[in-house]
């Protein structure tokens, strides 16, 4: 069997990264003088990654994708749930000084929008230099330099004086990537790193993306809305609504056989750059909205919007199966007992 | 044989600015007919929204617009006056952004916003009149429960119901031609194609002519009849969305297809290969001379060094390109 030579069992040796279990954050919101609620942006999920992995999780605005990516960085505080660090717990990683930095080194983010996240009051060689100063290496102008070439600016002497203004959007995010690889790290974590860019400049960060994960065993966890990239790059997908993951899995199981009715509708929305295909001529729609987190409907929050539902779906909330190994889902549908 | 709605000859938009000048939009010749949707297509910064605003004439003062012609329902709007201008605008030609939470007036309820654009083109409207169209027009965007949408505030409105909001206040004068600069752009895949499904009905129902500006060619293929590639401020390739398809001659087009194509596949890696007979990086060239694309352009030559008109190829197609 194919998936039995390359797929799970191999991937099942490889060490884990990050183990995280039961996560959930909750924002208390004031609703008047006395009363609060709480938003549920993210309620109890499990992710494993594992070391050169591509691991992606998409949703829908709101689903809770950026809160993960905070909690993963320690800039938030999970309300309960674990999260788990080459085996040590994350709380404790970052309790400590010196294995909060090491931790900060080893864990790098990229962000959706290039231009607030790079100082504009700095040149390139300041921004790549930041990284080194702030982690006490030596800097060598060579270093730099390669770092831009790694990313593909060239010539980059050319680069090294420039302000954030004189850069196109592309270049820009590729800036923040060289920063992000500076310290050699083992995870890079990036959030929606292609959604405020030009198709054709999407493209070419995707392969840099490719090409830099290839060279350096890095383990990138991606965070995005746009499904279709990830079709070139994903080893793993986990699909959030409404702070729940409904489905995860291989992505090749993801995009070719997905088994949850929110899946389907998301990967049938998609439209195709082709006049000809039927579905440009249909453009299948998932109707209504995501639901308000304050109050997520009862049961599978997916059934208001769901064209499968059935009588158990308003009422009880679905368990995760199996559905092949290492493919979960989470939908009353597929549940046999 | 449908009527042609709107017709730019030769548009040129600069804004000047006291540090620098920038040529926005440089000679762009279009037509929309009644009926028709006709998308303009090119990366950020390529000038879409510019020609869109000099339809509408709202560019900012410092903005500096010539054109040989602008027409619309064989009205002459380039030099018309103030009235002829305000009655057009707003009325029979409408636009929709990508952000209509900004354009929304933030302490004035969805309702009291609606009932002002019917007042602003029926000022004799009684209150139960306006209401009774204000439900009208929400039940058409496919807005669930009107009622409670109308007494809501912009800020309460997720994405999807703000754009539905502000497309019920585009279509409330019953306009002839519709703009949508990006309007999908900021939203999720499942509420696009919502979006894009009531655009078409709507066109269909109104007999509504849309302009569709994006940067996504993708989403031309389900509403559009007619395509302008646009890059750095002039459109470089034109042609029935089928033809620019199938049958892309430019090759800023040709990349435009290829990557949305690799992308919708899944097969980003082997871009590579296929772009490299299109495109090639040709660093440390500021000076654009000739062609705009001859920085990138794999297959530039001498002639190249000259700007290349817009050439007129098999049906509808037109491409500026000297090596076509
Ligand atoms: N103000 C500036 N000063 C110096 N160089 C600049 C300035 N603005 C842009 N450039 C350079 O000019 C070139 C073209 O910039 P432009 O933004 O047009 O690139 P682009 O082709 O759109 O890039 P991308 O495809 O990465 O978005 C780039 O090399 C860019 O770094
Ligand atoms: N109000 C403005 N003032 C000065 N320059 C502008 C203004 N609006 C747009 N531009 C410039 O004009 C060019 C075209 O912009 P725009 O029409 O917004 O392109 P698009 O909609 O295709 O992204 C760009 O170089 C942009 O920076
Ligand atoms: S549990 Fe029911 S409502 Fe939820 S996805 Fe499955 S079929 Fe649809
Ligand atoms: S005119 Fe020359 S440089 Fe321009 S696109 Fe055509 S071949 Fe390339
Ligand atoms: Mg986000
Ligand atoms: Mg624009």
């Amino acid at each position: 069997m194919q998936w039995l030579k390359e797929g799970s069992v191999l991937a099942n040796m490889r060490q884990t990264i990050f183990l995280i279990t039961g996560l959930k954050k909750y924002y208390m919101v004031k609703t008047g003088l006395f009363s609060k609620a709480y938003i549920k942006a993210v309620d109890g999920v499990n992710f494993h990654i594992r070391e050169g992995e591509t691991y992606c999780i998409v949703g829908e605005s709101g689903s809770g994708k950026t809160t993960v990516t905070k909690m993963l960085l320690g800039l938030e505080q999970p309300t309960e749930g674990k999260i788990e660090f080459l085996g040590k717990d994350l709380a404790k990683i970052l309790s400590n000084n010196s294995s909060a930095k090491e931790f900060r080194k080893n864990v790098q983010a990229v962000f959706q929008d290039p231009y607030s996240s790079l100082n504009p009051r700095k040149t390139v060689k300041d921004i790549l230099e930041k990284p080194f100063k702030v982690h006490n290496s030596v800097i060598e102008e060579k270093t730099v330099v390669r770092l831009l070439e790694e990313v593909g600016l060239t010539p980059a002497k050319e680069f090294l004086p420039r302000y954030v203004h004189q850069l196109s959007g592309g270049q820009r995010q590729r800036v923040c990537i060289a920063r992000a690889l500076a310290l050699k790290p083992k995870v890079v974590i990036l959030d929606e790193p292609t959604a405020a860019l030009d198709v054709t400049i999407k493209a070419q960060i995707l392969n840099l993306l490719i090409d830099l994960k290839e060279k350096y065993n890095l383990t990138y966890v991606i965070i995005s809305h746009e499904l279709p990239l990830l079709k070139s790059i994903a080893d793993k997908v986990s699909v959030m609504y409404a702070g729940k993951v409904v489905e995860e899995g291989p992505a090749e199981r993801i995009f070719n056989s997905p088994k949850h009715p929110y899946t389907l509708g998301l990967l049938e929305s998609i439209p195709p750059p082709d006049p000809k295909s039927a579905k440009s001529k249909t453009l299948p729609t998932l109707e209504g909205e995501p639901p308000s987190p304050v109050n997520p409907p009862k049961g599978c929050r997916f059934h208001p919007r769901c064209p499968y539902r059935f009588n158990l779906c308003d009422k009880l909330e679905p368990k995760e199966i199996e559905v092949f190994p290492e493919h979960r889902v989470s939908c009353h549908l597929l549940d046999k007992k | 044989m449908a009527e042609t709605l709107l017709k730019v000859e030769d548009l040129n938009v600069e804004y000047v600015l006291r540090e620098y000048k920038v040529n926005a939009v440089r000679n762009v010749s279009f037509y929309i007919n009644e009926g028709e949707c006709i998308a303009l297509v090119g990366e950020s910064g390529s000038g879409k929204s510019t020609v869109a605003m000099a339809v509408m004439g709202l560019l900012p003062p410092y903005a500096k617009i010539s054109a040989k012609k602008i027409t619309f329902d064989g009205k002459d709007i380039l030099n018309a006056d103030e009235r002829l201008m305000t009655e057009i605008r707003g009325k029979d030609v409408t636009v929709i952004f990508q952000d209509p939470i900004s354009y929304l007036n933030p302490i004035i309820s969805v309702g009291e916003q609606i009932f002002e654009a019917l007042m602003a083109h029926n000022p004799k409207i009684s209150s139960n009149e306006a209401h009774a169209q204000a439900i009208e027009l929400l039940k058409k965007v496919r807005i669930a429960d009107p009622e409670r949408v109308l007494k809501m505030y912009p800020f309460q409105l997720s994405g999807g119901m703000a754009q539905r909001v502000f497309i019920a206040m585009a279509i409330s004068a019953k306009p002839k031609l519709l703009i949508a600069d990006e309007p999908t752009t900021a939203l999720d895949l499942t509420i696009q194609s919502q979006i894009l499904k009531l655009l078409n009905n709507l066109r269909k129902e109104y007999n509504l002519s849309i302009i569709l500006i994006t940067h996504d060619l993708s989403l031309t293929s389900y509403l559009a009849d007619r395509i302008y590639v646009m890059y750095n401020g002039q459109v470089v390739e034109e042609d029935s969305v089928e033809g620019i398809f199938s049958n892309p001659i430019h090759p800023y087009t040709k990349t435009l297809i290829l990557s949305s194509q690799a992308i919708y596949l899944g097969e980003v890696k082997r871009l590579r290969e296929k772009m490299a007979t299109i495109t090639e990086k040709v660093e440390n060239s500021y000076t654009i001379k000739g062609c705009d694309f001859i920085r990138k352009c794999s297959n530039y030559s001498l002639e190249c060094e000259k700007e290349p008109p817009l050439i007129e190829c098999n049906g509808l197609k037109k491409v500026r390109c000297w090596r076509i």
